[in-house]
């Protein structure tokens, strides 16, 4: 049973709308963000990469090291943000080197795009692209091969129309979690209800699947593409897990998206059930997020006892509630479980906590 | 070098005071620029006696007909002229008046005669025709070489100290003779005066610089002790020697006896009792000079000028005053254009015409340079925070010649302020530029002062960069630099003005990583003050 608050409609509409932060597409253009040796918000997909000057010892890019190399960050960006993305680029591309950029429209693989970069001794360079009419979702790549390379800048933005010239990039159909009109659209062929508009997914009904799956839901999705209806084995979805329908849930309870432990006030015992909630920090002196998980039974209700399916602890009458890590998303309204943080919309333009981990999953009190 | 032959006499007969309106007054003025027999042509003994002639009708009391200017007469001419004198005078004894008869030469002369071209007019037929004359005053005043034998003739010396040469004569009857050199000594022409330099302080004594006791009119006693000093300090250093003004008096009557009533003119300039130091005073636009005397502090002087248009200098051994006047004023000091005096004979060739240092502080906006190094900036998505940065400079100049300074200056050009946003906290790039060089300046004006200047040194640019975490770093890059500017100064009081000026400057100091080089100047407009010494 799906119970959804009318305000999460606008949020969510919102974002899967598109969004840029100020025209910008790309997360960290400037390479400013590391996580380590690593850069956070860049996926390397082959080969390392290190910090580098550019024109000032104290302004790092990123060098491409080794012969082949590849970082990509899938981004949100959709057809409602615009249909004409402006590159500027300033790299150090040695003449022994070759640097492409590419496009993966939808993030599904396939590559729509594929420029090499002509730029070295920090030449800028400056492009457009006309996007097709309708795209959810651009995966951004950079390979080099070769000798030297150092990229400072890779700025992606949204310009006017009338800036880009010639044919649109031309894609196929739609990957799952994109949204959809008919069937056609989708890679799939299938395109199901969502919970605010259609999304291509596995199902519409359980007729859909077969080997004893039912139609839940997908229990994560990348951030650009929305959850979307898959088929599942029945009862696979842990306490807390995301879900589709009850018959997902191992507690046969799918309250708020998420595997829950109570339905109503009579599951506990005349204490009111509902969704716990999760503080998450932000540590910049805002109000934390506040993370909602699954249902379970307030304070004050009828302990569960030693083995029974619990959220935290509170449910328990040994107080003790066992089960992996919950990870969810600060960053969306909607509960919504994650492994990373790419897997959170908006995350590309907050910067503030995104995939965290807030509670237990799957829980058994001791 | 011009030697010429000046001397000047005074011969006095005085008779005991008569009424005002009993006394007529004759004047017979004679100039000649005719050289005689080895000598050089005069240069201004004639505009001489037309000078002498006008202060004699303005300040003298003269009726302006019993004046009679004699210009390069022949002997014969002037024997005739003295000879119409003579017969005035006598008409005027037969009627029943005192007569007061001044004669005044310009020229060349011997210890023997007056050289009138050619010709001589012997000192002994002079003193004759002069001294048989009815008048009961008789002035006399030769301006001519070895003037000195005339007075010799009757027995005088040159006068060691003047005033009480002269009061101690006039206390007893007799006969005066003043010779502005004495019997063996030259006397001299100035270009820069356009005058001799006796007949010049004569003249300007006359005017009223003279009139030691303040009572409006300038008396023979007066008028010799001022010509005395004066000419004997202004021929000191010249190439020919010190010219001693000589007197010899023999007088009847203790009274006093006024040469000219610079009071009674209606045109005067006054010098404040403040002022000190030498002045000039310059007729304009002809840039004759009228009056050049000593004045010191405590006493304001009136100096008689005809109507017109004046430039009045005052100048201390720090500065001169330069005032633009008319007859009739004031001279107010503190509206006068100050500049460094111009001293030849400063050792070093410190100073020139015009304060002799000069100091400035100013601030001001200017624009930041596009190039290389900001494109560069602008290409890894940097914006600019500031339109313009801040200039402040501070110089000191010493003045080398009447136009131009030389000296040094500190400065600062504030430097720009580049952003790059970041997820994190943003990049941000900064400088400043701080400059230390010599300094030339070229000017000309008096109360606004019109200047352009060139400056060169080395600069120092301070690099600060803040990075994404908030680490700042900060480098220091050693360059060059130049600037110029071209303003105006308007000088308010005599030492201090205010300034203002468009600048520019180049210092390519600051490099990056890629090899750019940042012109850190600024094209903007400053203002501040001026304070000069």
């Amino acid at each position: 049973m799906r119970k959804l608050m009318p305000v999460f409609v606008l949020l969510v509409a919102a974002t899967s709308g598109g969004a840029t932060d100020c025209g910008q597409i790309i997360d960290d253009p400037g390479f400013d963000v590391w996580c380590g040796d690593s850069l956070c918000r860049w996926a390397v997909e082959k080969g390392e990469v290190a910090r580098a000057a550019t024109w000032h010892e104290a302004d790092r890019g990123v060098e491409l090291v080794g012969p082949e190399v590849s970082i990509a960050q899938l981004t949100e960006v959709a057809s409602s943000d615009g249909r004409c993305v402006a590159f500027d680029l300033v790299a150090d591309v040695a003449d022994d080197a070759e640097v492409h950029l590419q496009l993966d429209v939808f993030g599904d693989g396939s590559i729509e795009l594929d420029e090499r970069l002509p730029t070295s001794d920090w030449r800028a360079l400056s492009f457009r692209v006309r996007m097709p009419d309708f795209y959810q979702g651009v995966r951004f790549r950079l390979t080099k091969r070769g000798g030297h390379a150092v990229l400072a800048n890779i700025g992606a933005s949204i310009a006017p129309d009338a800036e880009c010239v010639g044919v649109a990039l031309v894609v196929g159909t739609r990957p799952n979690g994109v949204t959809c009109t008919e069937d056609p659209q989708c890679t799939s062929g299938t395109c199901a209800s969502g919970f605010f508009h259609d999304v291509c997914g596995e199902c519409k009904t359980d007729a859909d699947c077969s080997g004893g799956t039912i139609c839940g839901q997908s229990p994560i999705a990348d951030a650009h593409v929305d959850l979307y209806p898959a088929c599942v084995v029945p009862g696979s979805a842990e306490t807390n897990a995301g879900c589709g329908q009850d018959a997902q849930c191992a507690t046969g309870l799918c309250e708020g998206g998420g595997c829950a432990v109570c339905d109503d006030a009579a599951d506990c015992g005349g204490a009111a059930c509902a969704s716990i909630e999760y503080s998450v920090p932000h540590g910049d002196g805002r109000a934390p997020s506040i993370v909602k998980g699954a249902s379970h039974c307030a304070a004050g209700s009828a302990a569960v006892a030693s083995g029974g399916a619990c959220v935290d602890d509170v449910d328990c009458a040994s107080s003790a509630c066992v089960g992996a890590p919950l990870r969810m998303c600060s960053t969306f309204w909607l509960p919504r479980r994650c492994d990373d943080d790419l897997d959170c919309p908006g995350y590309g333009f907050g910067a503030e906590a995104a995939c965290v981990t807030v509670g237990t999953r799957g829980g058994v009190c001791q | 070098m011009r030697t010429l032959l000046l001397a000047a006499f005074v011969l006095l007969l005085v008779v005991p005071p008569a009424r005002a309106d009993d006394v007529v007054s004759y004047a017979l003025v004679v100039g000649s620029n005719a050289p005689g027999p080895g000598q050089q042509r005069l240069a201004f003994a004639e505009d001489d006696a037309r000078e002498v002639a006008a202060v004699l009708r303005e300040l003298g009391g003269y009726d302006r007909d019993r004046v009679r200017l004699v210009l390069h007469p022949s002997p014969a001419a002037l024997l005739a002229a003295v000879a119409a004198i003579e017969r005035d005078v006598a008409a005027e004894v037969a009627a029943g008046r005192q007569v007061r008869v001044f004669f005044y030469y310009s020229g060349h002369a011997k210890a023997s005669g007056l050289s009138l071209g050619a010709d001589e007019l012997a000192l002994d037929t002079l003193r004759t025709r002069l001294f048989a004359t009815r008048a009961t005053l008789t002035v006399v005043v030769l301006d001519a070489c070895q003037s000195g034998a005339f007075s010799r003739v009757k027995g005088a010396e040159p006068a060691a100290d003047f005033s009480f040469n002269s009061k101690a004569r006039l206390d007893a009857s007799g006969v005066a003779v003043l010779a502005s050199s004495t019997g063996s000594e030259l006397s001299q022409e100035s270009d820069y005066l356009r005058s001799s330099y006796f007949t010049h302080h004569l003249l300007v004594g006359l005017r009223g610089a003279a009139d030691d006791n303040h009572d409006g009119a300038v008396s023979l006693d007066e008028a010799y002790r001022y010509t005395y000093h004066q000419t004997l300090v202004a021929t000191a250093a010249t190439a020919v020697g010190s010219q001693h003004v000589s007197v010899e008096v023999d007088l009847k009557g203790a009274g006093e006896i006024p040469l000219s009533f610079p009071e009674k003119t209606t045109k005067t300039l006054t010098l404040p009792a403040e002022a000190e130091g030498h002045v000039l005073v310059v007729r304009m636009p002809a840039r004759a000079v009228t009056a050049e005397l000593h004045k010191a502090k405590g006493a304001a002087i009136a100096v008689a000028v005809a109507p017109g248009r004046y430039q009045v200098l005052v100048r201390t051994e720090t500065q001169v005053l330069r005032c633009s006047a008319v007859g009739g004023d004031t001279i107010v000091l503190e509206r006068c254009a100050s500049e460094a005096p111009l001293n030849n004979a400063t050792k070093g060739g410190g100073a020139g015409l015009g304060p002799a240092y000069h100091l400035s502080l100013v601030v001001g906006l200017g624009g930041f340079r596009d190039d290389g190094y900001s494109q560069r900036l602008d290409d890894f998505g940097y914006d600019p925070q500031k339109p313009v940065g801040e200039h402040l400079a501070v110089a000191a100049l010493r003045r080398v010649h009447r136009h131009v300074l030389v000296g040094g200056q500190l400065g600062l050009l504030g430097g720009e302020d580049w952003r790059r946003g970041t997820d994190l906290e943003p990049l941000d790039a900064s400088w400043a530029t701080y400059t230390a060089g010599g300094l030339g300046r070229l000017e000309i004006g008096g109360t606004l002062v019109g200047y352009a200047q060139l400056g060169a040194g080395l600069a120092l640019t301070r690099e600060r960069f803040r990075d994404q975490l908030g680490a700042v770093t900060s480098d220091l890059h050693p360059g060059v630099y130049v600037d110029g500017a071209l303003g105006v100064d308007w000088m308010i009081g005599a030492r201090w003005g205010l300034t203002a000026r468009s600048t520019a400057s180049y210092a390519p100091s600051l490099p990056n990583l890629i090899g750019d080089r940042h012109d850190t100047g600024l094209f903007g407009f400053d203002v501040g003050v001026v304070v000069q010494r």
